[in-house]
């Protein structure tokens, strides 16, 4: 028997209140490795364009991959995938939730929720059951009460919660979905999607065993790779994902002032090592990692006290600090707090935060449109009062809660010089003025612009990964070999997240994609070799650019913002910089055997064995 | 003379020279990061070599670019540069 894949989907009709279990079909698996390249595949056949992202007829689902709730190292990431309500392109976020492990243990691989409730409820999952239970008296908690609610409702301590807050229930795009362990699928608004269907969170328990089979040879892998891994990422251990923020400064990689500057004298005041020497109270890791980079804060004086919790990771430091000129650490602490309670994508968050401060400041906005907010750079209070507003979809953060792309059209006024996104997604937190591979990324991210499918400015940062062919530095100025480099880095994140561990300890943790080839291998019992495994990141990567080009994506949007095509970087490491994309996405297109229009060509989907994809896209 | 600042982000480095930023003045025949490094090694001792000679774990930026890309230690300098040592494993 195959370890690994629990061997079921379960998919609920909240509409009709009712549920089938279906068995995974595991052929399948063989090309797609995980449930993500299964949910591409549902999505692209049954999510048509007239399909809108908040109605009853968008599907929400709960991937696992087959590594997911394994001993193997930090092997325990999850996807959400949906329609997103804010890009209406693929929607997707990957976060390592406790309730992904549960799924498998309670004998199930993927989620399948359709349909849409009358009244609020939750999903409980446990051995043999299906239940669609009342929410009534949580709906409108923050999240981490509602997941207390939930397991004191269950009687369940020890079940996994991963729920929406009150952002979610209001539909705001920018909406995030929580896990009681504090981590959050943040991207793309998903939230929404939940609080659409009025489903306020998914518990789940369960006490199978996940099938291993080879558990000698995972226990010999895992020991071999662990003393690495811990050696090599002592630094996220002590520091956090923030280590870096001092020296992406200098870089030329931290994003300042809405992309307009290049340095930033605050950086040091809301670094890693700061965090440590004030508010860190301890460190938090996910499911069988030997990192813990997650960060745990305690802020017991000052305006922002007292708080305890989920600290905030690089990417929530830069975007509601540097990126909003706000130097003030504790204040950072506490809007991702808020964040997290509301349920919000931080990122989008700040970045939309930082987009209405940079229309402030040119007068395009005024207070009288914020509702009185002085939304001058750096104002922490004015980002901690727009983050509630935006939570609570009340007066201007009803507007900023639509995200960046919408606001734009409600703004009007030549608003959409100053929105940061690509795709609707906006731009995360490294910088494509320094790594122009990030440039490329973002243009033609399946999400919309996101540094985590592809990570590909690794290499410029000496971060090698010889065994995909990235043995030497590369100039993170220079664009070329980019194409290659992109193509390659996407396909291999993709296949990291369908078998379901953290990317971050494969490459920061110098793990080669060998040995996590044959982690697949002692996992699942197939012989598999790194070449299968590219080759199946590349049919995901390829499914889900079909569902994008079925929703109409061309390649028009495979873009990024004016000012990082046109206006040239002030100062900084990036000085007199620009993207230089067009050169960079032709040599891509012909990488990916995409043709002009941004479409797969139909003898790539062949050679990749995904006929059943060229109906969708003809 | 020239006068570059060295940014040191490495927290071994930091141990041995206390400060973030130090502000060293080198004549220009030893204008190169070579002459910084010895200069800088001579003052504070030869540990800093050791760091540097580890490439697996610091990257050296001029003005923000990788030396590998300006000639690796022969890299000029020019007055008001800065030269800064950072760890690869640098956080997401």
């Amino acid at each position: 028997m195959v370890g690994g894949y629990a061997g079921k989907i379960l998919r609920v009709n909240l509409s009709k209140g009712s549920f089938t279990v279906k068995d995974l079909d595991l052929s399948l698996m063989r090309s797609l490795i995980g449930c993500l390249g299964v949910a591409s595949k549902i999505m692209l056949e049954e999510v048509d364009p007239s399909v809108e992202p908040l109605s009853a007829e968008n599907k929400l689902i709960l991937a696992t991959g087959p590594l997911t709730g394994s001993t193997a190292p930090a092997a325990n990431k999850s996807a959400v995938i949906s329609r997103s309500p804010l890009t209406g392109i693929w929607g997707e976020a990957i976060f390592s939730a406790n309730c992904g492990i549960e799924l498998k243990r309670a004998g199930y691989d993927m989620i399948i929720v359709e349909g849409k409730s009358e009244k609020p409820v939750y999903l409980w999952i446990s051995d043999g059951v299906v239940d669609i239970r009342d929410a009534g008296s949580i709906w409108g908690m923050d999240t981490f009460t509602s997941c207390e609610a939930i397991k004191g409702d269950l009687g369940e301590r020890d079940a996994a919660v991963a729920c929406i807050g009150p952002a979610g229930e209001r539909l705001v795009r920018l909406a995030a979905i929580i896990s009681d362990n504090g981590r959050a699928a943040g991207r793309c608004g998903l939230g929404a999607v939940m609080g659409s269907k009025k489903l306020k969170a998914i518990a789940i328990k369960g006490s199978q065993r996940i099938n291993v089979a080879d558990q000698d040879m995972l226990n010999r892998l895992r020991s071999e790779i662990i003393e690495t891994v811990r050696e090599r990422m002592k630094p996220f251990s002590d520091y956090g994902t923030a280590r870096g923020v001092v020296a992406f400064e200098e870089m030329g990689n931290l994003p300042v002032k809405n992309w307009t500057k290049g340095r930033f004298p605050g950086a040091e005041k809301i670094s890693g090592m700061r965090m440590a020497e004030t508010i860190l109270a301890g460190r938090k890791a996910c499911f069988a990692c030997p990192v813990a980079c997650g960060r745990y804060v305690r802020i017991s004086s000052g305006k922002y006290a007292p708080l305890e919790g989920y600290g905030p990771e690089y990417e929530t430091i830069a975007a509601l600090g540097s990126l909003c000129m706000n130097d003030n650490l504790e204040a950072i602490a506490k809007a991702n707090d808020l964040c997290n309670r509301f349920g919000l994508d931080t990122i989008s968050v700040g970045a939309t935060i930082s987009f209405a401060m940079e229309c402030y400041e040119r007068g395009i906005i005024t207070r009288d449109d914020t509702d009185g907010i002085d939304l001058v750079w750096g104002n922490d209070e004015a980002i901690i009062r727009m983050i509630e507003l935006i939570g609570l979809k009340k007066d201007f953060g009803a507007i900023l809660g639509e995200g960046s792309m919408r606001a734009t059209n409600i703004i009007g006024r030549g608003a959409e010089r100053y929105a940061m996104h690509s795709k609707g997604l906006e731009i995360p937190m490294h910088n494509p003025y320094r790594f122009k591979e990030m440039g490329l990324q973002y243009a033609t991210s399946e999400r919309g612009a996101c540094h985590l499918r592809g990570l590909s400015m690794l290499p410029a940062r000496g971060v090698l990964i010889p065994d995909l062919g990235f043995d030497k530095k590369i100039d993170g100025f220079s664009i070329e070999g980019k194409a290659h480099l992109v193509k390659v880095m996407q396909d291999a994140c993709r296949v990291i997240d369908a078998l379901g561990i953290c990317k971050f300890i494969v490459f920061f943790g110098g793990i080669p994609l060998r040995r996590v080839a044959e982690l697949y291998t002692a996992v699942t019992g197939w012989e598999t070799t790194l070449e299968d495994l590219m080759r199946a990141g590349e049919r995901i990567w390829m499914l889900q650019r079909a569902f994008n080009v079925r929703m109409g994506v061309r390649r028009k949007d495979d873009t990024l913002p004016k000012r990082f095509l046109e206006e040239p970087m002030c100062e900084g490491a990036a000085k007199g910089q620009i993207v230089e994309l067009e050169p960079m996405l032709n040599e891509y297109y012909s990488e990916r055997g995409l043709d002009d229009e941004g479409k797969p060509k139909i003898e790539k989907l062949r050679e990749l064995s995904l006929d059943f994809a060229i109906k969708f896209i003809e | 003379m020239i006068k570059v600042t060295l940014i040191i982000l490495d927290e071994s480095l930091r141990k041995i020279i206390s400060e973030k930023e130090i502000k060293v003045e080198l004549s220009e025949d030893k204008a190169t990061i070579e002459g910084l490094i010895s200069d800088v090694a001579m003052k504070y001792g030869g540990f800093i070599l050791e760091v540097l000679s580890k490439p697996a774990k610091n990257s050296i930026l001029l003005n923000g670019q990788d030396i590998e890309f300006l000639g690796y230690f022969n890299a000029k300098l020019s007055d008001g540069d800065r030269v800064a040592i950072i760890p690869l494993v640098s956080g997401g």
